[in-house]
Order: structure tokens, then sequence, then C-alpha cells
């Protein structure tokens, strides 16, 4: 009888374990993961966000002024030699109109008497006597296309010799001349025209925490603004749903995250919820209509190559159409290009130029290249084609690059008067770069290039703040290239490419150079170049490769984080373009500092809290001791090695 | 009358048979030894039959002197030295005034003279015994003064080359400066000290590395030139063969004394000429026993050397030195198998050789180098050692550590030299260089003896310790006075001495250091080195641990190739292996320097399972 009592236990036990395995093994329901993305976050799906409907104010007739700068033209324009020409092109919103341009100018001295004549689509529309150090230009009834005001400038001033004069004479349009609109914004009627000619602010709103969804819409968000107006990219804002009516403005456009919803304008808000819209409004081309400016052509022509010299990007797909340049003496033409604009881990190691310019007499001039400023290659202009092939010096690549090719051309003597033929040239668009597989730049130079073709994106924790903080990350990053990034949100920090946006505990995870609350920099004899104390907080930008790929890391190391966002405004003052080095670094006021550890003698002597070895907290008591047994072994063994006399 | 001829009145008393005689007349010709000689050594009379045979020719009485104890009155007024050179004991004075003294040889004037000097006695009865019984005799009865003399006799002639001090009180000093100063040096400024530390070691490394090679190019240009040749040997006469005295000192050889008996036996020398003296401890019957089970020939003593500290092998080869009687001294160990004709060798080397010339080392090898990885390295050192090192010293006129064992000295110059220092473990080396500094020179022959390579990493490690250890005694030395060392033998030698005596024990204690910060370089990536290494230490480090090493590995896989043993080459790639070991000993043998410097670590022998092979003399 024990023994069937036994056997009955044991099958109880049995079926008992088998149930609760069972019972396991059952697993919640996965929440859906939309179609477009690659999300695959666990988390429980967040319950649906549903605002209440925005309120706007009655729209109100004002007039608005914006400066070139606003509009990027960070510069301003400039008209060089005895007959000049500039071209601005000019933003105007629907619902305004434009009313005059204020322009300021400069002028080189000793300019002679001469005069500008404004012209509209070929129409005149306005002529003054120069110099002038400001002009109003009236521009009702100028004509605007399609959102766009294009106005060419000419100056013209007398010249006995048009060399000297293309030397000398220079009037340059300042950054701070105004355009000055007047009108009543009106809603936009359809999504392709939601974001007009020319935004200041595109506002957010969206829970706190965001889900993921909407968290990648924002990300992607921010990417399409910076495409779209380079040069003058829009502040993202992140915000909850205003409780008060909002003031409708021709500059600032909201969107309106709505789990559920699709996508629809009401007012002047884009309400959005899916994720899939999301992708067909923010990275789809075209989508949103962009707004052309400054619009270049963009058909190639084909260019027969002498031999195959590998993957090839032509000036044209780099968004450059044909581009010429006339006069006489010193005559450029530039092409601003980003490494990431040739694609993920690829570099120029050629040119191949192809240019036709009018007939050029032996020794009178020359074609001179050169990149980021420093000349790599000179060549005789003959005949009336040019067709090169250069190396281009990897050395002097720079994660935006421009390429000027220079022609010098110094016509006989006697010829710099009016009447003379100038020197002409068109640069071919299917003119092209010779691509290399590599990276070219490290640190926070690789970036954006390494983010391509997609990216990951950590943050920890997943909100607002963090989220505001990686979309501006990704507009500073997009501004600096035309290839779009893709940014994912990722639920875990272990993919790459990474930006991670997160706290203390994430560089030590990601193995960050920084990576301890305190640290020393020390060069190669230890002497200190910054010292950093662990009761000091500071915020960090780390670019820096792991076994999986490369990191880009915004962290912080105090208890709220807030000490990012000023980091990060100081740091991205002049965009991403002025960041470079390998480690951005501020504390809670001061400047920024940057610098680079691949590259230098410097290495990383983390700071701990508290000193963790037991020599370095006793260092003095340890010697002590240490010297205490010299002494004492020394004195014990002298009469047994130094002897005298007879054992 | 007419005195008769020993032979004839051996042989009228029945000890000797005519054709004995005869044949020992014969050799007696070639050799020009004397008779009773040939007779004890081709073991046709016994050695009392002998002496009492004189005694009756001399017409003085017999006595044994294990019967006929002398008094110990007399013993105190007749000094030991004086009881060797003669070989005469005072035994007892009578009533009337008669001094019986033991004699084993005819006396002399000089004798006379001396007893005359010492204890007033103008007419000695003289009573014949054997020699061994004086031997004994002094051995037993000056005891306190012999065992004196063999252990403070170089202590007392000149202190500053014994190592019955350690370390000088100036030695001591500099000692504790370095150590307190790099204490604190290391406290208040770490980086610069580990730096210059970094610096001093990798610069010694250097050094030590240059040397060897540069000794070993020249000792490789010294393969081309054999000193003595075969032809030389033969050309040697018997008659002109001086008396040759093989030290033998066991101890607790009890199981390889029989195959040491067999060795000596193969020497090829005349056996009248030949004296074999085995050194055995007095605490050693059991060695003793064995010995005598393996019995000996005629002309092998059995020297009992008094008990006292340090019982060290050098104290034994005083005691040896002592007794020898030979022109000619040589040192063998237990298990030494050399060949046959190295006796003749080592004279035509002498010979060859300038008269300054005290010694002449002859080659040691291992007959079991294929046992196992440790007797095949050992091989290889050995093979560096003798073959290149060694010669390349030879050549180029530097200060020769001896080995060992296989040391032939011109006795005489031995004495004069103060003989063996007993408080250093290493007595050779340390021998080696004290002939160098008052200006005699070591020699190398081209004969090898065949020992027992260490078959057994715990008994290697106590025998290399005790080398080390002895090198590090000989360095302490000889280095008491360095400025008048400098003066009296020149910055070249000087520095030689430096790099192969002292550089070798450090080279040991430092190397696992260097190793140790290279691995953890190399497994850890770690950049916390970076800063002891500036560029010229780095470069440094770098050609040590890259060409230095490669340097050592080459050479010693050279070493290889000039005794024909291909198969040890490949071996010679796993010296870092081999090292570790010595590194080991090296600690082992600092810390005894300071707590047991004088103690000898026992090797043990017959460890191997391989037979010594039989060496034939040469046709």
């Amino acid at each position: 009888m024990k023994g069937r009592t036994f056997i009955k236990v044991l099958y109880l036990l049995l079926l008992f374990a088998l149930v609760s395995c069972q019972e396991r093994g059952e697993r919640p329901p996965q929440a859906a993961s939309p179609q477009v993305g690659t999300l695959s976050y666990d988390s429980k799906p967040l319950p649906p966000f549903k605002p209440e409907p925005l309120a706007w104010t009655a729209p109100v007739w004002q007039g608005y002024s914006l400066t070139l700068r606003t509009l990027g033209y960070r510069t301003g324009a400039e008209l060089t030699s005895a007959q000049g020409e500039a071209t601005l092109y000019l933003p105007v919103n629907p619902g305004l109109e434009p009313e005059a341009l204020e322009l300021k100018l400069a002028f080189s001295p000793g300019l002679p008497q001469g005069y500008l004549e404004i012209l509209s689509q070929g129409q005149p529309v306005f002529q003054a006597a120069l110099p002038a150090a400001s002009l109003l230009i009236p521009l009702k009834g100028v004509k605007v296309e399609r959102g766009l005001l294009t106005l060419t400038l000419r100056t013209q001033f007398p010249a006995k010799d048009l060399c000297a004069a293309q030397e000398l004479f220079r009037v340059h349009v300042l950054p701070e001349s105004r355009l000055l609109l007047a009108g009543r914004p009106t809603p936009p009627e359809t999504l392709a025209s939601f974001f007009p000619p020319h935004v200041e602010r595109v506002v957010v709103h969206l829970p706190d925490p965001p889900s993921p969804e909407a968290a990648q819409a924002v990300l992607w968000l921010a990417g399409f603004l910076a495409r779209t107006y380079p040069g003058r990219v829009p502040e993202l804002r992140l915000e909850a749903l205003p409780k008060a009516p909002l003031e409708p403005h021709p500059f600032v456009r909201h969107v309106v995250w709505q789990e559920g919803e699709g996508a629809r304008l009401e007012g002047f808000a884009l309400h959005l919820g899916s994720l899939r819209e999301a992708a067909r409004l923010f990275l789809a081309e075209p989508g949103l209509l962009q707004a052309p400016f400054p619009g270049e052509a963009t058909e190639a022509l084909s260019l027969k190559a002498p031999e195959e010299l590998g993957p090839r990007v032509s000036l044209a797909e780099l968004g450059y159409g044909p581009q010429r340049v006339e006069g006489f003496g010193v005559l450029t033409a530039s092409y601003a290009f980003a490494l990431a604009d040739l694609g993920p881990k690829r570099h120029p190691v050629g040119l191949r130029l192809r240019a036709v310019h009018s007939p050029a007499l032996s020794q009178r001039g020359y074609v001179e290249l050169l990149l980021n400023g420093v000349a790599f290659y000179s060549e005789p202009l003959e005949g009336t084609l040019l067709d090169l092939y250069a190396p281009v010096p990897a050395r002097l690549l720079e994660r935006n690059n421009t390429l000027e090719v220079r022609f010098r051309y110094a016509p006989a003597e006697g010829q710099c008067t009016y009447g003379a033929l100038p020197f002409t040239a068109t640069l071919d668009p299917a003119s092209y770069l010779v691509l290399e597989g590599g990276e070219a730049l490290s640190g926070l130079d690789a970036f954006p290039q390494a983010l391509l073709p997609r990216f990951w994106v950590y943050l920890e924790p997943l909100d607002s703040f963090k989220l505001g903080l990686a979309a501006r990350l990704v507009q500073a990053l997009q501004e600096t290239t035309k290839t779009p990034l893709l940014p994912e949100i990722s639920p875990t920090p272990d993919r790459a490419p990474l930006l991670a946006v997160g706290g203390p505990g994430l560089p030590q995870a990601l193995g960050a150079p920084l990576r301890t609350p305190g640290f020393r920099l020390v060069d190669s004899r230890g002497t200190p170049w910054l010292v950093v104390q662990p009761e000091g907080p500071y915020a960090a930008l780390q670019a820096f490769s792991q076994k999986k790929g490369p990191l880009l890391l915004l962290s912080h190391t105090s208890t709220t984080g807030e000490i990012l966002a000023p980091f990060l405004e100081e740091a991205l003052k002049e965009g991403w373009f002025a960041l470079h080095g390998e480690i951005a670094l501020r504390g809670p006021s001061g400047p920024l500092v940057t610098f680079s550890l691949s590259k230098s003698a410097l290495r990383v002597q983390p700071l701990p809290e508290t000193p963790a070895s037991f020599l370095a907290r006793y260092r003095k008591e340890v010697y002590l001791v240490l010297t205490a047994l010299a002494l004492l072994s020394l004195v014990a063994l002298y009469p047994k090695v130094v002897r005298r006399g007879k054992a | 009358m007419e005195r008769p001829k020993l032979g004839e009145f051996l042989v009228a008393r029945g000890l000797l048979s005519e054709e004995q005689l005869s044949r020992a007349l014969e050799l007696q010709q070639r050799s020009r030894e004397r008779l009773g000689r040939i007779l004890l050594a081709l073991g046709y009379v016994r050695r009392q039959e002998l002496y009492q045979a004189l005694s009756q020719l001399w017409g003085f009485p017999f006595v044994l002197l294990t019967e006929e104890r002398p008094d110990p009155r007399l013993l105190r007024r007749w000094p030991l030295e004086e009881a060797l050179r003669h070989r005469a004991i005072p035994l007892r004075l009578r009533q009337e005034g008669t001094l019986l003294v033991a004699v084993s040889d005819a006396p002399s004037p000089t004798l006379e003279s001396a007893l005359k000097a010492h204890l007033g006695v103008v007419n000695p009865l003289y009573l014949v015994t054997t020699e061994w019984d004086v031997d004994w005799a002094i051995r037993e009865f000056y005891r306190k003064p012999l065992l004196d003399q063999s252990v403070y006799a170089l202590y007392y002639r000149s202190p500053e080359e014994s190592a019955y001090t350690v370390f000088t009180p100036g030695q001591y000093l500099a000692l504790a400066a370095g150590l307190l100063g790099t204490l604190l040096g290391l406290y208040l400024w770490p980086r610069e000290t580990l730096i210059l530390l970094n610096l001093l070691v990798n610069a010694f490394f250097f050094a030590s590395v240059a040397f060897k090679f540069a000794v070993s190019l020249a000792g490789a240009l010294a393969e081309r030139h054999t000193p003595v040749t075969e032809e030389e040997v033969r050309a040697l006469k018997e008659e002109e063969l001086p008396t040759y005295t093989v030290l033998v000192p066991v101890y607790r050889e009890a199981n390889v004394v029989g195959l040491l008996m067999r060795n000596l036996a193969g020497l090829d020398y005349p056996k009248e000429k030949l004296e074999i003296l085995v050194l055995i401890e007095e605490d050693d019957p059991e060695t003793l026993e064995a010995a005598k089970a393996a019995r000996p020939p005629a002309n092998v003593q059995f020297v009992i050397i008094p008990n006292g500290q340090p019982k060290t092998k050098p104290k034994a080869c005083n005691v040896g030195l002592l007794f020898a009687r030979g022109e000619y001294l040589v040192i063998y160990d237990a298990e030494d198998q050399p060949e046959p004709d190295q006796l003749k060798k080592a004279l035509v080397a002498f010979r060859k050789g300038p008269e300054h010339r005290v010694c002449v080392q002859a080659a040691l090898n291992y007959f079991n180098w294929k046992e196992n990885f440790l007797t095949r390295m050992f091989t290889l050192e050995y093979s560096y050692w003798f073959d290149y090192l060694l010669p390349g010293l030879d050549r180029l006129g530097l200060p020769i550590p001896l080995g060992g064992t296989s040391n032939h000295f011109k006795t005489e110059k031995l004495r004069e030299l103060g003989g063996w220092d007993p408080f250093n473990v290493t007595e050779d080396a340390d021998l080696g260089i004290r002939a160098a500094m008052r200006g005699y020179t070591v020699g190398v022959v081209n004969s090898t003896t065949y020992e027992e390579a260490n078959n057994h990493v715990g008994n290697w490690i106590r025998q290399r310790s005790r080398w080390i250890k002895g090198y590090m005694q000989t360095a302490l030395v000889h280095s008491r006075k360095p400025l008048r060392l400098v003066k009296q033998v020149g910055i070249r030698q000087f520095l030689a001495f430096f790099l192969l005596i002292a550089g070798t024990p450090l080279t040991f204690l430092l190397s696992p250091l260097l190793w140790g910060l290279f691995l953890l370089w190399l497994l850890t990536g770690t950049q916390a080195l970076e800063p002891y290494f500036p560029p010229f230490v780095l470069y440094l480090s770098l050609f040590n641990l890259l060409l230095g090493n490669a340097l050592a590995i080459y050479l010693n896989m050279l070493a290889a190739f000039k005794r024909r043993l291909y198969a040890l080459a490949p071996f010679a790639l796993l010296n870092p292996v081999y090292w570790i070991l010595h590194s080991v000993a090296a600690y082992k043998a600092l810390f005894q320097l300071f707590t047991k410097p004088f103690y000898w670590e026992k090797t043990l022998h017959g460890l191997s399972k391989q037979e010594a092979p039989h060496l034939e003399p040469t046709p």
C-alpha cells in the first residue's frame, strides 16, 4: 500500500508540474505593431491619446519682416566686377504678399558711381544709383510664383579695365537686409502644402511619455524639416496640447499626434496618428512639396568614361546643374557636398571634370581645383574643352566639403576694356566624383555618414525631453547632407549604428570613453589637461565605435538631465558643421570643450567618487609600512650577512 | 755492506715474484717513478708490507699510528704545515730525550732542521709508517687546525676575498640606501622613479645581450682552432708525466660511487703517477662502505673530512688540497665520466699555454640528454656555455668562471691562490675570477667530461639555486672595492666580470617582471603602462624583447650543431619556458643569500634511467 500511495503522490506532483508549465507557456497577446518600420517594443501599448480639437483665434492682417539671414542667406549676397549679378529667392507663404525689400549694402572702397537694377522674371522692378548704404525696394504687385519671389540684382559700374574691375568691384548685400511681408495667414488646404515655403517653428503635440511610434514620427519629421529647409531649419518643439486657443502664424505649424488617426488637416494643424502616414509624409519623395530653394536643375547628362573607375556620383546627382562662370581674372564655381551625400562608407578618391570654355590662348590661363580651400590640382587651359581626372587627397576631406573649380584667365594686353570677349566656362554636371569604400573620417566628423543608410535611436528613458534632444540632433545632422537620414526607435541600446540619449548609466553600458562621473584627461607625460571632479555634473556628446558599429552618445552625469538642453544648444550653436573631434563636453556653465582621444596623446583617467584601490586611499600609510618593514628586515639580516671574526 | 734494493728485498721475502719485479722495473724504466709506487699501483704488494720492507731497508722500526698514538703536547709544538710538508708525526719524547718521529718517507736534513726548530730535538729516532697512516694521523690529531685551515685560511689571509662575509658594511649600506631610496622615489615621484628603474633594467639587459653575443661570436671563431691534438697527446713521454692528483668530493653518493670507481679506472694515465683522493664526509659512513665495497685500485685513497660547518664541497676540496701530492690536480664529481685522455690533454694545454696559466677547464656535457625536456634544455645550455661562451671569453682574454668539475690546476699555484672559498657555494666560479684578478689565466681544453643532467625539476631547482646563489656571492665578493678592481684588471675585464657574474642572477631576477609587464599588456591591451615607457625606454625594451630573446635562442640553437645534437636545435625555441625555472631558482637563491648563505643544496645523482656509456681510451 505504501508503494501505491507513493506512486499516487508522484503522479499528482507530475500533474501539478505539467499544469504549471502550461500556465507559464501562455503568453499575453502581442500589441499590434505597425507595418511600417521595424519597431518591436513588447511594452504594453499606451492608452490612445485622444486630444481635444485645437482651438484657433481668428487670423488677423499683419505685417511680417524676415531678414535674409533668416531666409538662409547667412552671408547675404555678393555682386562682383563691373557688371555683377545675383539672384535672390525669397519665400512668400500663402496669404502673405511682398511689401518691400529693405536692402543694406556695403561696397568695396573706391567704387565709382554706378547703378543697381532689380528685375523679377525678366521685368525691371527697381533702379537706384550706387553707392547707397540702404535702399527700400517696393514690391507691391510683383508676381510670386509657387510661393517664391525671384529677384535678380544687377549692378553696373563704369570701368576702363574690366579685369581689374573683376577683382576690385564688390557690392555686398548684407544679411541684415529684410523682406517685408503683409497679409493674413491662411490654413493649408492640402497635405502637400501643409509646410509653406518658409517655416520658423514646428510644434508637435504629443503625450509624455510618448509612444514609440510617436517618437519615431517625430524623428522622421526632424530629418524632413532639415532636408526641406536647408540653411534655415525650423525649430522643432515638443509640447503638450495647449489649453488656450492658438494664434495662427504664417511661419508656425502644429502637428498633433493622435493614435489611430491617419493624417488629416485641421486649421493650421496636421493630425497624425499612423507611422505609415508619417513615413509617407516625411520619408517618401515626393511627399510634401519641397521648397525648391535654392533651386538647381538636376538633369544628368551622360558622359563617356574612358575606363571603369568604380562607383561614382555625378555633380548632378549631388544636386547641381550646369554652372557657368564668365568674366576676367579669377572665376570660381563652387560645389558643396557632404561625405554623407555620397552614401554610407564612401569617400571620393578622384574627380573627373568636364567643362566647355571659350577659346583660351596658350599660356593665358589655367584651371585650379581646390578642396576646402587647399589647391590639389592645376592644369593649363587649352583649346575649348577641359576634360581632366584628378585624384582627391583624402587628407583634405572633411565632413562638409567645398570643391572649387577656379579659372584664372588673363586676356591679352589691351583686352580688358568694354567689348572685349570675356572668358566663359560651363561646367558639365555629368562630371563625377569617383568613390571608394571605407571611412575617411572618425569621431564626430564621421557623422552623419556613419549613420547611413539607417540607424537606431535609443532614448533612456523614452520621454518628451529626450525625444526633443534626439530630434534636435537628427535635425542638425540632416542639415549637413542631402541624403535622407532614416532613424528608428530601438528598445535596446545593443544595435548599431546607434544614436543614444541617456543618463549616467548609459555610457558605462555602452563602453564610451567617458563613463565615470569624474575623470582626468592626461597626456603621455601624465600632465593633466582637464579635470572633472565627480561632484560636478557634465553633459557630453561622444562619438566612438564598438564591435557592432559606430555610436553617437549624448549623456549626462546629473540627476535630472536638465543640463543636456543648454549643452546641446551651445554645441549646436553653429549647427553640426562646427562640431569636430570625438568628444564635446560642458559643465553646467562655461564653454564647450571638444577634444579627440585617438588622434592625440590624451588619455582618460577615470576619477571614482571614492578612491577605488587600497593603495590610492592609504598610500602614505602603505609606504610607511613598507619602509618600516624594509628597515626591520635590513636590521634583522645585518648580522647574518655582515660577519666579522670566526663563527 | 751494500743495502739491498727494494725489489730484490721483496722477492727475497717472498712478497714479490721475479716476474712481477721484472714488469715493475720495465714500467719504472718508462715512467721513472719510484718502484714502491709502481708496485702499489700494480697491486703487487700491500701497502703495509711495502713500508715494513722499507723500514727494514732503512733500518728503522715499523709502527702503526692507529696503535701508537702521539703525545698531544708534542703535536702542539709541531705545526700542521710541518706535518704535511714532511709527512712526519712526532710520537713521544723518551726520558733520555730521544724523540720518536713517525715518517713515511726517508728522513731528510730539512726534516731534522724543522724538528730542531720546533721541538729542539737534535737526534730523533725515526719510525717508519705508511703514508696513509701519516695522513690519517694528521686528520685525526690535527683535526681542529685542519678544519681551521680548510675553512678559514682564505678568510684570514685576505678577508676581502672570502664569502664568509656576504656583504661588507659598505655594500650593505649601499643596499639599504638603494632600497630605501627606491621606496622614497616611488612615494614622491612614482612615475619618474619607475621610468628610471625601467631604463636601468632595460639598459642592463641590452648590455648583457650585446656582451653575450660578442663573446659568442668570438667563441664561434675559436671553433676552428683545436688547442690540443691527438698527436700532441701521443707525443707525451711517460717518463715526463708528473704526478697527478684527482680530488673527488662525495657526499651521500653511495649509489654512484661504484660507477665512480669504474670511471676513474678508465683514466688513461700511469697508475703509479695518479693519486686519487676520494673525499668523504665524516658523517657519511654509507658512502664510505659503498666505496670500499667497490674494491678501488691501490692508488685510490679515502680522505675522511672532519665534520664541521660549513659542510660544503670546497671545504672538502681544501682538505684534499692539503694532502695532495701531485704537481697537477683535477676535481671530478661523483657521477663524472671524463674522456680517458683528459689528463694528458690538460698537460699539453698547460705546456702550450703561458706561464701564468693556472687552470684549464674541460668541457662538460651530458650523456642522458635525450631523457626528457629538462635534460635537453640543460644539454643545450651547457653546450652553449662550454662550446661558445667559455672559448669566447678565453679568446678575448676575459675572466672565465670555472665549471664545478673537470678543472685542472697547477697545484702549487692553486695553493698560492688560497684554494677554494668554503663559504662560496660556487667555489669554482669564484676561483676562476680570483685567479683572473691576480693576473692568472684560465684556459679551455678540448676534452669533455660527461655528467648526468638533472632530470627532475625539484632537483634541478635545488642545484640551480645554489649556482645562482654562488654567483651572487662571487659578485659581492669581487665588487667590494670596485675602483681597485678596475685599476687592477682594467675596465674591460671588470665589465665582463660584472655582466657575466652579477648579470646572470640579475637577469633571472628581473626577467619575470619584464615578461609579466609584456603579458599584461598583450592580454589586456592596457594603456596604463604607457607613461612608464617613454620612447627611448620603449625602443630599448622592444629591442630586448624581440632581438634579445631571438639572439639568445639562436645562440642556443647554434650550440646544438657543434656537438651534432641536431635533434636538440628545435628545443632552443622553448628557452623562455626554461628561463622560468631559472627565475624560480634565482628567487630561491636570493632568499637563501640572506637567510642561509653557506647552505649547500645537495644535488641528488643517479636519478637517470639511462646508463652512462663506457668511454674507451684513445689508442
